[in-house]
């Protein structure tokens, strides 16, 4: 094709993102070594092990859970997560009569610093306007079947406020430790579209 | 572009709270225009709600990113990156 405008098609916007990338890099406002770095962290270093740890220490020391509860941020912070997306995490509570479950109706707001990146479900229009309008009946196809006596709230993190479920303990785990409770949690639990199994 | 977003905002070129509306407005833009929401790209919103933030910032004008994107679309085969 010669001449005219390119329509902003799918290859045609990746192409941007590198000129975007390397113009940026030439005028010196991104150090292309900052930015493999914070991939890099991305992709190994923050993410739902994270949120597990933190559940994990919730359900043994009831102490730390009172915190975490009161003020996510700060008992976070104590496990050393933050950074990005972390200033305000409020923690919710699962439990039998109460289910939790997040989404960000406007974009995609999701709490770093414990799970890493979003799921490209999360992100789709689908998950973001059904979740809110049908919660039951989305959960349902994400493989959660919740009585009908349990009350489902849907959070909304279209705002400065990041959300972050505290899952129900499953049955028969008394006996193990934090790192095995930890290895347990999933992601899907931590966003309330899921259940943490039993062992 | 979230390496190069969150890079920015390291940097102090920009805050979360400048970029975010205009991912929320490239969302709602491009919702409205496909309310069966088929063929959703995340990373293209993300795309447009950066350049229309440098764009309006000074730093980067759409021209130039035009003009780049053409020369790396000359490039053979097998040089295109990954999504950073």
């Amino acid at each position: 094709m010669t001449g005219g405008t390119r329509p902003h098609d799918y290859p045609d916007v990746a192409l941007r993102a590198e000129a975007l990338e390397s113009l940026l890099v030439e005028r010196g406002l991104i150090d292309p070594k900052v930015v493999d770095g914070l991939i890099s962290r991305y992709e190994n270093d923050v993410g739902p092990m994270n949120g597990a740890k933190v559940v994990a220490k919730a359900w043994t020391d009831p102490a730390y859970r009172r915190r975490l509860l009161a003020d996510g941020t700060a008992a976070i912070a104590e496990l050393g997560y933050t950074g990005p997306q972390g200033e305000h995490i409020v923690v919710l509570e699962n439990g039998p009569a109460v289910h939790n479950v997040v989404v960000c109706t406007l974009c995609s707001c999701y709490p770093w610093p414990v799970l890493g990146l979003p799921p490209s479900w999360y992100k789709d229009p689908a998950y973001r306007s059904r979740i809110v309008r049908e919660p039951r009946t989305v959960l349902a196809e994400l493989g959660l079947a919740l009585d009908e006596t349990t009350d489902i709230k849907v959070w909304d993190s279209s705002s400065e406020v990041r959300y972050f479920v505290l899952p129900e303990r499953p049955e028969g785990t008394e006996e193990l430790d934090e790192e095995a409770l930890a290895a347990l949690v999933t992601r899907d639990a931590m966003v309330g579209v899921g259940k943490v199994p039993a062992p | 572009m979230l390496g190069v977003t969150m890079a920015l905002l390291d940097a102090g070129r920009f805050e979360w709270s400048d970029f975010q509306p205009r991912l929320v407005a490239a969302v709602g833009r491009w919702e409205a225009e496909h309310p069966d929401g088929a063929g959703y790209r995340y990373y293209e919103r993300w795309t447009e709600a950066l350049e229309s933030l440098l764009g309006d910032r000074g730093m980067l004008a759409p021209a130039a990113i035009d003009e780049r994107a053409a020369v790396l679309a000359r490039r053979p085969a097998g040089h295109d990156h990954g999504h950073r």
